[in-house]
């Protein structure tokens, strides 16, 4: 998995790739089949071969969230009105003992599983999972396009910055850096949400320990100003709404950005010293019930219409070719700091969990 | 209620009864057992090895499961997996889980005394007192338990942080203050919202035993120059002991499980806790630490059977004591209070302010208004109420649970009422195990109970075919509230003097006639409370659910909970209120129910 998870991918030479892609395109000198807005011919093969076959349904089972869902499944009626999404929904480690479970008792239901690195690790090693592609592939970003295995679909991309109560810091004083954060001023006044329990703040804990520069003096200072600890993010950002805190040193975009859009005093920061983002995974199951709907999803999912639909919910879109949310934060020129946990971190969780307790005393 | 459960229970009896004719009294006696033990009859037997093989498919199993995931390095089944003791000892080797235990101990033992004190204070003031709007009174001991966990901790976090909290605002405005004067985020922050969430499933257990005390024996207290408090001291506390104690059980480990409002409220002080420890080996990095988390575990298991072995031997020993339901009618003397008749009446009210109308204001707040805290015209708004009911999966949801609820509710009761007959009215060898064995699900946090249930039924050809279907729920919902329904109806057994039945059986009544005539209408305000805490447990249970739902079986709680893990706090807060309306339906037909058999039954006794 590791070529998933290379860092400092020169950000230059990969605009200029795409650009130069962008060219060929309008000249139409690159064979880029079935691409176009509208038409998916292997789509279309692949919904004719699941109505073949009576597939009526695809169970997937995820940690997708509801407006997320709601976004992707009205997108996917329209266009597949005969095959329905049956949502399973529950955190990734709860997912990932479902469907072990149903595996063992030989009752697999799961068409559709999504994972992250660590969740991922199991499913491939009991062999839970096949080898799929998708014709959208040779439009994904970096570095999830040359890091791509033959099973995880990075269907959905978050971005982690900082978030700030709009009634209680003003835009100019906003932090800009992860650094900024440090800063005297915010003693008292800033909240993290505990990166023991995994996901985004887990990324952002083990990215910021192992980078040059920051590491274990950056987390003393930050210990400095005394933040208030929440089990988790969403708890957080809760807390930055109704002004407990004022700062979310880990926030999420897609849950920041709707929260402002529905007149909520929060703003969103990319910090412009690196950009930590993190994938969810989306894989077709080997005993998939449903295979050629399994495949028609993950397929929809990663192509221009499923991106865009996702991007409504402030997904940041894989596939180059589907728009940004026009409102979303623009990360053109910040340095890629991380794009999910490498193995490497993962084999030395216990490390981490160590530097966590100590770096914000919280054995 | 009564009725279905008389119908799911007695059928295969009474073929069996007529199968095996006989006199009124069967034959042999059997040797040793007290006069009024009789040989079971063939009916007897027949409940007998019902009950003792559904308490080991239903509970025995999974507990079973529970206990091999905890010596082994992944669940049965797997191909790589071993044998080993790790678990145990990484976690008890650690001085920092004793550390967590000392903490659990200390904010469960605050809540427990708490949740005791306020569940008694209610079911007497409800039900032995003249205390005024008593309606108004059961809403305030009952309605708190609507909230589920997650919304009482933060909405106690948003009432009562030491930065903003309203209520701080409020007081530091009153007082004068510059400190806030109240700081949620500590042990007895955390003692609090356990008590104002947990002691209305005390008052629900507690109430059908306090009515059934016969005020003659208050009476006669009183009539030798025992004042109200001695009475009640001296006299319907000792004959309510076993049921009190019972209640004090179950609420221990109630208090000592939670994980939600521990976590939410006691991270920023660091106040950790032993759940805590458990989540973390299950949660912080896939694949989950089952034999840590199961070890961990395995400590409330032992907690709880340290105190439901002396409490069973107590009961067997002492089982003619606390008879409180004889033959003869049963008279119900309200105890005047007096001058203290308003003052406790206003007591009831400032406690429903704090734990019920504090709470609800603040996630009715948050569920209509855009921006927290600011009245502005054009702030509020009801899309989130629309969202809710417009959303099919959440339709089906809301449909669901009230399905299963019903459902699993009144098959929990009939079993319940079941077990609780062979556990106190036969002497067939393992009924106490049976008895205890019923008590273990509650010992194991929701967490656990949820992967042990689901490794057993996948395990089992003839459960996993239930697999993806509601049926699998139902039965998971019967083994998760069986404690607290079999708690309920033992008490009442326990209460019920056997002389009853014998005279039932003496005037030629068959087992079926005895059960429909006899023992079910004596119970009837058991069964009714008991049903109650059932339903209301299943709308809100989460550990199980989650893992063995389907999208066709998908319950309101579970979406609760996905919505709460998406940031879609609005949401929440509407689906809460929805959650509110179908258990406060429920509450109001039990009241309507209970209003009319209470006038039935104490107007002319039992």
């Amino acid at each position: 998995m590791n070529r998933i998870f290379s860092r400092d991918v020169p950000r230059r030479t990969l605009l200029q790739a795409l650009a130069a892609a962008g060219c060929m395109l309008l000249l139409g000198a690159a064979p880029v089949p079935s691409a176009a807005q509208g038409a998916d011919a292997f789509g279309d093969e692949l919904y004719a071969k699941a109505k073949a076959a009576g597939e009526k349904r695809v169970s997937y089972y995820t940690s997708m969230v509801p407006a997320q869902f709601q976004a992707l499944s009205a997108a996917w009626k329209q266009r597949y009105p005969e095959i329905e999404i049956q949502l399973v929904r529950a955190d990734l480690g709860q997912t990932l003992e479902r469907v072990m479970a149903e595996n063992r008792a030989r009752r697999n239901i799961a068409d559709v599983i999504s994972s992250n690195e660590a969740s991922f690790a199991v499913l491939h090693k009991a062999q839970m999972l096949t080898q799929f592609d998708v014709p959208s592939r040779q439009n994904w970003a970096e570095p999830f396009k040359s890091g791509f295995n033959g099973f995880q679909f990075p269907s959905r991309i978050l971005q982690i910055g900082i978030a700030y109560n709009t009634s209680k810091v003003k835009a100019g004083d906003a932090p800009r850096t992860w650094k900024d954060l440090t800063d005297k001023r915010w003693k008292g006044r800033i909240g993290i949400a505990d990166p023991r329990v995994g996901g985004g703040a887990q990324l952002w804990f083990m990215s910021l320990w192992d980078r040059p520069g920051y590491g274990a003096d950056f987390f003393r200072a930050l210990q400095q100003n005394e933040p208030l600890v929440k089990p988790g993010i969403v708890q957080l950002q809760q807390a930055v709404e109704l002004g407990e805190v004022d700062i979310n040193v880990v926030a999420y975009d897609y849950v920041a950005l709707p929260a402002r859009d529905a007149g909520k005093p929060v703003d969103f920061v990319m910090p412009s010293d690196g950009r930590i983002i993190m994938a969810t995974f989306d894989s077709v199951s080997r005993h998939a019930p449903n295979p050629n709907a399994a495949r028609l999803l993950i397929n929809f999912m990663m192509s221009q219409e499923g991106q865009e639909a996702l991007a409504a919910t402030y997904v940041s879109p894989v596939n180059q070719k589907a728009q940004l949310n026009p409102k979303g934060v623009k990360a053109d020129g910040i340095p890629l700091f991380a794009s999910g946990v490498s193995d490497e971190q993962v084999a030395k969780l216990k490390t981490y969990i160590d530097a966590i307790n100590q770096s914000f005393q919280l054995r | 209620m009564a009725r279905s459960a008389a119908s799911l229970g007695t059928p295969p009896l009474r073929s069996s009864d007529t199968r095996a004719p006989r006199g009124a009294h069967p034959p042999t006696t059997e040797a040793g057992a007290g006069r009024r033990r009789t040989a079971a009859s063939p009916a007897q037997r027949w409940l007998f090895a019902i009950v003792a093989a559904g308490t080991a498919g239903l509970v025995l199993y999974p507990i079973l499961m529970f206990v091999i995931g905890s010596v082994r390095t992944a669940p049965w089944g797997e191909p790589d997996a071993a044998w080993t003791l790790a678990g145990y000892l990484d976690a008890y080797g650690d001085a920092h889980t004793w550390k967590l235990v000392l903490n659990t101990f200390l904010i469960g033992g605050m809540a427990l005394a708490g949740i005791m004190l306020v569940g008694l204070f209610f079911a007497w003031l409800i039900t032995r007192t003249d205390a005024p709007c008593k309606p108004v009174l059961e809403v305030v001991a009952i309605a708190p338990y609507f909230l589920p966990a997650v919304v009482s901790g933060v909405s106690w976090a948003i009432l009562a942080n030491p930065r903003n909290g309203l209520l701080n605002n409020w007081l530091s405005a009153l007082l004068g203050t510059q400190v806030a004067p109240i700081n949620i985020y500590s042990h007895v922050g955390i003692a609090f919202v356990l008590v104002s969430y947990i002691a209305p499933m005390a008052y629900l257990l507690m109430v059908p035993m306090f009515r059934n005390v016969d005020s003659s024996i208050e009476e006669s207290a009183c009539m030798s120059g025992a004042s109200s408090w001695l009475t009640l001291r001296r006299v319907t506390l000792p004959v309510l002991a076993p049921a009190i104690l019972g209640v004090g059980i179950l609420m221990a480990i109630k208090s000592l499980e939670p994980f939600e409002v521990p976590f939410l409220l006691g991270m920023p002080s660091r106040i950790n806790v032993f759940t805590t420890e458990i989540y973390a080996a299950l949660t912080f990095t896939p694949p989950a630490d089952y034999a840590r988390a199961t070890a961990l575990a395995m400590l409330l298991v032992i907690v709880t059977a340290t105190m439901v072995l002396p409490l069973q031997r107590y009961l067997s020993r002492n089982q003619r004591s606390f008879v409180t339901i004889k033959g003869k009618g049963h008279v119900t003397r309200l105890t005047r209070l007096g001058r203290w008749r308003w003052p406790l009446f206003a007591l009831c009210l400032l406690y429903g302010v704090v734990v019920l109308v504090l709470p609800l204001y603040t996630i009715a707040i948050s569920s209509v208004s855009k921006v927290f805290g600011s009245f502005a015209p054009g702030n509020f708004t009801i899309a989130n109420f629309q969202e809710v009911l417009s959303a099919p999966l959440l339709r089906r949801g809301l449909i669901n649970s009230i399905v299963l609820g019903l459902l699993g509710a009144t098959l929990t009761c009939a079993w319940a009422v079941l077990v609780a007959y062979v556990v106190h009215r036969t002497r067939f060898a393992g009924r106490q195990v049976i008895d205890f064995v019923s008590y273990l699900p509650i010992s194991i946090p929701g967490l656990v109970i949820g992967l042990a249930l689901l490794w057993a039924y996948l395990g089992t050809p003839a459960l996993s075919w239930m697999y993806g279907t509601r049926w699998i729920l139902v039965v998971a919902y019967v083994t998760v509230t069986l404690p607290f329904a079999l708690r309920a109806l033992s008490a009442t057994m326990v209460q019920l003097d056997p002389e009853l039945e014998e005279a039932a059986r003496m005037s030629g009544a068959r087992f079926g006639t005895l059960w429909r005539r006899v023992l079910l209408p004596l119970m009837r305000p058991s069964l009714i409370a008991a049903w109650t805490l059932v339903f209301i447990m299943i709308i809100r249970e989460v550990g199980a659910s989650i893992l063995l739902y389907t999208t066709d079986s998908v319950v309101l709680s579970v979406l609760v909970i996905d919505s709460w893990n998406s940031g879609a706090f609005g949401i929440v807060a509407a689906m809460s209120c929805y959650m509110m309306f179908v258990i406060g339906a429920a509450v109001l037909l039990r009241r309507i129910v209970t209003w009319r058999f209470e006038r039935v039954s104490w107007s002319r006794g039992v």
